[in-house]
């Protein structure tokens, strides 16, 4: 089922959660909804279940407004931060719950758990107490119970949050592959930036209650639409530059190359490249680009990291460890970088 | 060796606390206890209250249809009171944590100052409430929904109302706090599982609440059957519990022992049906 949310706006007294949020997500799609605290991804997807009333727009669903349809009436499975199991009834009632809502017979529910028990890998567990499980097991309780009305739109408020790495990890990809089997479109809330990429077909990254770019992993990677997400995403080196004519100067300093990146621009720009395409190397005689100071330099297991000053902006710089040549601190240094893997930022 | 010394001096003065509160337990509730099944086994004497002797005549006494009577009376009345207790609380107290935080606020003082009002007061105001010529009936009357009103107290649901009221606000401030933080999201799971709100507090809500709502209710039920003012106060004399049956027994007949004796086996009895509750929703939530 294919999602479209419409000008989605939402307030709580003064204060904006929502603004103008529109996303369309197609059928069989698993979107991302990313951003830090307080960004308005978790009110987004309530919205969408119908936990919490919108001020204005339309969500609709393979072209039906769902603004008016109460919660219980949408079919959305939805997989809670905290998990939400009903801890009076075993593993079996809990993912048999929504079909008892429905009026499904016990022979046919019991059938149904006993199935959603397989796919997420805990056959025979219909009887335990929900109190007995770990971590995992709940949350591939939490899934399968979701699951169980077959709904037309799964969403997930940060479901593995509260899990260790490994576990994480392993869930991530579970998850991924019983979605894509399903054929679900998802919906899943997030601030981890890294389960994100691993995850999503696109990631939405929300900023004060505003998308500020839906794309794919990828793209959001390589091509930031904003300095938010330029900064919000991984590591970036920033400059702001300025374009004169065939000129482009940084802190004074005239960059070594006018590159098609640059073409039909000018005046001040936002430059981003990210600390792996960063070249530093001793200054060659006769030397006329980008030059700074060695500030720092740490070894991160199998990576090297290094700081630059360049005119009091810090550059940073990634390389593979044993890429990474004996350069005194203190020491000037030429800085460059692969133009073709440089993005200037939409103004 | 530092250690050793702490954790001594930590039970030392562990013991202290646990002889400490066993004194006062026995100065207040084992000794007075052990006098009262003394005396119930004792003779009346209508000039000093009892006569030291060794009679199963109390006892006997208290099998008799009347009393047997009056303590279904007091066992039903505490019972259905309490359950009515609990279920109001639990409803409204649902409701006032949806409020904006200055509305709870208003309700909590609210509450907190209906327990500091008095039995006596509390039973006046119904008395004034339920009678004829100011109160409900004539309300009812000026609205024309009843004809020919009379006084609704004293009188039996009179003495329910009066007990009810007792309970209410002590009950929803202890509920009040675990509501408030109660996690909200398995309710919500529950919509998004297709159960309509009704349907959530039923089967998601109440049973999540059920070991608080059983203890409450058993605690009510021994708060209630010993409320003395309510049924004096509401009750007619054939609505009377146990409660005041004793009291009219040891101070106004002057015969201590009957009344000691009513007292051992009504505490019997409401221990029994205590230990019976228990056990009974313990096996169910188990």
């Amino acid at each position: 089922m294919a999602l479209d949310l419409v000008r989605i706006s939402k307030h709580y007294g003064s204060s904006v959660a929502l603004s103008d949020v529109s996303l369309s997500v197609a059928s069989g799609e698993f979107i991302c909804l990313l951003g830090a605290s307080g960004c308005g991804k978790t009110t987004l997807l309530r919205i969408i279940a119908g936990l919490v009333k919108h001020d204005q727009g339309e969500i609709l669903l393979d072209g039906n407004d769902l603004s008016a349809v109460p919660c219980h009436q949408r079919n959305i499975g939805m997989v809670f931060q905290s998990l939400a199991l009903f801890p009076h009834i075993d593993v079996g009632e809990n993912i048999a719950y929504g079909l008892k809502m429905r009026g499904v017979n016990r022979e046919a529910r019991q059938k149904r758990a006993a199935q959603l028990l397989s796919l997420v890998g805990l056959s025979g567990f219909e009887q335990r107490a929900v109190s007995s499980l770990s971590g995992g097991q709940r949350q591939r309780v939490a899934i399968a119970r979701a699951l169980a009305l077959e709904p037309q739109l799964f969403l997930m408020d940060e479901p593995f949050s509260a899990l260790d790495a490994g576990l994480r990890d392993r869930l991530q990809v579970e998850v991924r592959k019983l979605q894509r089997d399903l054929g679900v479109t998802t919906v899943f809330v997030t601030h981890d930036q890294r389960e994100a990429m691993a995850l999503a077909d696109r990631i939405v990254i929300l900023n004060n209650g505003r998308v500020e770019q839906a794309a794919t992993p990828s793209e959001i990677y390589k091509y930031p639409a904003s300095r938010f997400v330029a900064e919000f995403i991984g590591e970036n080196n920033l400059f702001e530059v300025d374009i004169n004519g065939s000129e482009v100067t940084f802190a004074g300093q005239t960059l070594d190359t006018m590159n098609h990146v640059m073409q039909g621009l000018q005046g001040s720009r936002l430059l981003a490249i990210r600390p792996e395409q960063i070249e530093v190397r001793l200054p060659p005689p006769g030397y006329r680009g980008l030059t700074g100071q060695l500030l720092q330099q740490r070894q991160i297991g199998a990576l090297a990291e290094r700081e630059i000053d360049v005119a009091g902006s810090l550059v940073k710089q990634t390389l593979l460890q044993h890429h990474a040549a004996e350069i005194p601190i203190g020491q000037s240094v030429a800085i460059s970088w692969d133009w073709q893997q440089a993005w200037v930022i939409p103004q | 060796m530092g250690h050793t010394a702490v954790t001594r001096s930590d039970n030392f003065a562990a013991m202290l606390i646990a002889i400490l509160a066993l004194a006062v337990l026995a100065v207040f509730f084992l000794i007075p206890l052990a006098f009262m099944v003394m005396v119930s086994f004792y003779e009346p004497d209508p000039m000093s209250f009892y006569k030291v002797a060794f009679s199963w005549e109390n006892y006997a006494k208290y099998f008799s249809s009347f009393y047997l009577k009056v303590t279904l009376r007091s066992l039903w009345s505490a019972a259905i009171s309490a359950v009515v207790v609990i279920s109001l609380s639990f409803f409204a107290v649902l409701a006032i944590v949806e409020l904006s935080r200055r509305w709870q606020v208003f309700w909590v003082v609210l509450l907190l100052s209906l327990m500091c009002i008095s039995e006596v007061i509390v039973g006046f105001s119904w008395l004034i409430l339920l009678s004829e010529s100011a109160g409900i009936p004539r309300f009812l009357e000026v609205l024309g929904l009843w004809t020919d009103p009379r006084s609704l107290s004293p009188g039996f649901g009179a003495m329910l109302i009066g007990l009810v009221t007792l309970g209410l606000s002590i009950v929803m401030l202890i509920l009040l706090p675990e509501a408030a933080n109660r996690d909200k999201s398995i309710e919500e799971a529950a919509r998004t599982l297709g159960s309509p709100p009704w349907r959530v507090t039923l089967n998601i809500t109440l049973p999540v609440f059920a070991p608080s709502l059983i203890a409450l209710t058993l605690t009510m039920f021994i708060y209630l059957i010993g409320v003395f003012v309510m049924p004096t106060m509401l009750g007619r004399p054939s609505d009377w519990t146990m409660t005041v049956m004793i009291s009219d027994k040891a101070l106004g007949d002057a015969n201590l022992p009957l009344g000691a004796a009513l007292a051992v086996v009504m505490l019997l009895i409401t221990a029994a049906v205590l230990l019976v509750s228990l056990a009974v929703s313990r096996r169910r939530l188990a």
